[in-house]
């Protein structure tokens, strides 16, 4: 093949590199203020867009609707966290319940190699032409490989899929080291898969930017004078990779960056359904409950899972719904959406929720009706939680940052003109676009960020 | 012949042969259907006196009707019955409040690891079935572990026209799975046959019943009308919910809920 390979004509690749909720400001200042030497000079060739991630703003939601190009209804992903009806249960949602063909499978059908490291919701690994190893929540690597004939190579790396974040938790001096290795191995994995396999989309996924966020980015904006600055270095050791990629690009090929969600400072974490509790719509009938299977249906309006996503305890669907669907949903929709933009913070009367949207409002596609009724949107700030067992409105933990909705980035090397009003689902269509792949027929469905 | 029959003359051949092979050897016995179903099929293939002990691996956490029917029948069938427990960890304060996947690895597999090293036991009688779960349809009938009880699936002889190779090294332990090609049904059916007892949370009680018991702490009913064995048989010949759908606590999901929990997702 090599022989033909050399008089064929050079086809268009892409190598997309994914920041876990880098946001397009601390792009924009880390670069002006001279921290990110490579990525400046990047963006000298190329353009850096502002983009929104999706509703509710988690990266499982975020990735997949990158991956598909659709809207949560259009992939069935809506959060990290779902409930069956029978039994009345919280399970996982992995990639066997993504109900939407992935940019790499499309890729794949077109007679494209991809290599895909680690972006979240691809576990377990669906088949791909060419390599996909599985990133968060997958459990054990050698169960997140495809092939898996990799996986004895990939050992032999010392790859991890992510961070330990229960020691983090314990100390930010481990959580550092923690970072730093799995960042290395992970650069040096993409180097040797970008050096040593064949492929036309290669894909990049860099979690830890996350987790330093969660973890440390309160001390980065008072700027510590022990972490803030192991922040900045752990950005310049990306940058430094972004450098070393840059040599390796040649005409033919598309260089894109690009995060999932921004960041910003918690004030505080906020236990949804506490207030629910407290409002009278909610009810449990063990305290505390553990599962959902405590509250107690015949008194339960509605009940939140995280973040921010409120089901009506509706009759037919939820195993001993109260509310009849028709009227009487929609008058209490009405209620709820009130009630909740009534929620305050106690320690400074600041309101908590910014908006309420029904899910038909945001949503659109095959799988709206598995999305909670409810989608509240919180003020940057306030982190929406929905443990059912908390016994407390407000309250802090180690966890210092949390995701905001409109400030993800998107950049494209070689575009000399920004992209205004995009959002994560729109990156597919680009994606195809800049491979020549005609994206007719992913396209129809795929736009569907219509309601956005 | 018919179906039942020719699965339980499978089974008890499966039985003796183990046996013969292995003196040393134990049944775990946790008490529910399937195993209630292989410990029947134990006490035929050696007319009603087993040639060696029952284990039960308790957690502490199990529902007090498995604990009555335990001792009731334990002694009804004059069972010689061990009875472990990982006391040391109890102690330490593991349980399932604590994080699930811990409470599981300690009170289930490591509380297994110590009672085959204590009792030195070469061999253990499981009543696994393959359509229970998605790992198990690569199980085999003669399945070894390692001495870190690794079950390497990749690379297990094939077990064609029922030749099984019944030899195991001896840092090895071989798992036997007189069931494994049993059906949900055919364990209900074959109950129904044998008039055998089961815990009566599998009946319907309120709309609801367990397909699959456990701990109290991480089993859960589904809703169901099926209030007799007839009933259960007609129920599963139509349902579509899988078996185990009531039990939150498989260990990958439990991984992945301490994961979300360590980031504050949960």
């Amino acid at each position: 093949m090599a022989l033909f390979g050399r008089f064929r004509k050079k086809e268009k690749r892409v190598l997309a590199i994914g920041l876990d909720g880098t946001p397009y400001s601390l792009v924009r200042r880390l670069t002006a203020e001279g921290k990110l030497p490579n990525f400046s000079r990047l963006l000298q060739t190329g353009s850096l867009n502002r983009m929104n991630s999706v509703l509710p703003t988690v990266s499982g939601v975020a990735w997949s609707s990158f991956m598909t190009g659709k809207n949560p209804a259009g992939h069935g992903i809506f959060g990290f966290v779902d409930r069956t009806t029978n039994p009345w249960e919280i399970f996982i949602p992995t990639s066997s319940h993504m109900k939407a063909e992935t940019l790499w499978e499309i890729l794949g059908k077109a007679g494209k190699k991809v290599v895909v490291m680690n972006v979240p919701v691809t576990y377990p690994p669906r088949e791909v032409n060419g390599i996909l190893i599985s990133g968060f929540l997958a459990t054990d690597l050698s169960k997140a490989v495809y092939p898996q004939s990799l996986y004895p190579k990939l050992k032999e790396l010392g790859y991890r899929i992510d961070i330990d974040a229960w020691k983090a938790r314990e100390s930010k001096d481990a959580l550092m080291k923690d970072l730093n290795y799995t960042l290395d191995k992970r650069l040096e994995t993409m180097f040797y898969l970008m050096d040593n396999e064949p492929w036309d989309f290669f894909m990049c996924h860099i979690m830890e930017t996350d987790r330093l966020h969660h973890f440390l980015w309160e001390k980065m904006e008072n700027n510590d004078p022990e972490y803030a600055p192991q922040f900045f270095n752990y950005y310049q050791k990306i940058d430094e990779a972004l450098g070393k990629i840059e040599e390796k690009l040649d005409d033919n090929t598309s260089l894109i960056i690009l995060s999932d969600h921004g960041f910003c400072s918690i004030k505080q974490e906020v236990q949804v359904n506490y207030y629910l509790k407290q409002q009278g719509w909610l009810k449990f009938r063990n305290s505390p409950a553990k599962s959902l299977s405590d509250i107690d249906g015949e008194s339960t309006t509605a009940y939140s899972f995280i973040p921010g996503r409120i089901f009506i305890n509706l009759k037919g669907r939820e195993p001993e719904g109260k509310i009849s669907p028709g009227q009487d949903y929609e008058a209490v929709r009405d209620e709820l959406i009130q009630s909740l933009l009534e929620m305050q913070d106690p320690d400074t009367e600041e309101k908590i929720i910014k908006q309420v949207y029904r899910k038909e409002e945001i949503y659109e596609g095959p799988c709206l009706e598995d999305a909670a009724d409810l989608i509240a949107v919180p003020f940057d700030g306030y982190d929406l939680k929905g443990t059912l067992e908390k016994d407390t409105l407000t309250e802090r933990t180690p966890i210092e940052g949390m995701h905001t909705f409109d400030d993800a980035f998107l950049y494209i090397k070689g575009e000399e003109q920004n992209r205004e009003g995009i959002a994560i689902n729109d990156c597919m269509p680009i994606i195809l676009n800049l491979m020549d792949i005609s994206a007719s027929r992913t396209l129809k469905e795929s736009t569907s960020r219509g309601k956005d | 012949m018919d179906h039942l029959s020719e699965l339980e003359n499978q089974s008890i051949f499966i039985i003796r042969e183990a046996y013969r092979q292995f003196k040393k050897v134990a049944m775990l016995w946790s008490i529910g259907k399937d195993s209630t179903a292989l410990l029947w099929l134990v006490r035929k293939a050696f007319y009603g006196k087993l040639p060696f002990p029952v284990m039960h691996l308790d957690t502490g956490h199990k529902f007090q009707e498995i604990y009555q029917f335990r001792d009731k029948y334990a002694r009804e069938w004059g069972l010689d019955l061990i009875v472990y427990k990982n006391q040391a960890a109890i102690d330490r304060g593991v349980c399932p409040d604590k994080g699930k996947l811990e409470c599981c690895t300690e009170l289930k597999t490591n509380a297994l690891k110590d009672a085959i090293a204590k009792n030195n036991f070469r061999a253990l009688y499981l009543g696994i079935r393959r359509d229970e779960h998605g790992i198990r349809a690569k199980e085999r009938v003669f399945s070894p572990r390692d001495e870190d009880f690794e079950w390497n699936y990749r690379e297990q002889p094939p077990e064609l026209w029922d030749q099984y190779k019944t030899k195991a090294k001896d840092e090895e332990h071989l798992r036997i799975h007189p069931l494994l090609g049993w059906t949900e049904l055919d364990v209900w059916e074959y109950v129904k046959r044998e008039n055998l007892p089961v815990v009566e949370l599998y009946l319907s009680k309120d709309g609801k019943r367990y397909r699959s018991i456990g701990c109290e702490t991480c089993c859960n009913p589904v809703d169901s009308k099926a209030g007799t064995v007839d009933e259960i048989i007609e129920e599963i010949r139509t349902t579509d919910v899988s078996e185990r759908s009531g039990r939150a606590q498989d260990k990958e999901s439990a991984y992945m809920m301490q994961k979300l929990r360590s980031l504050g997702y949960m």
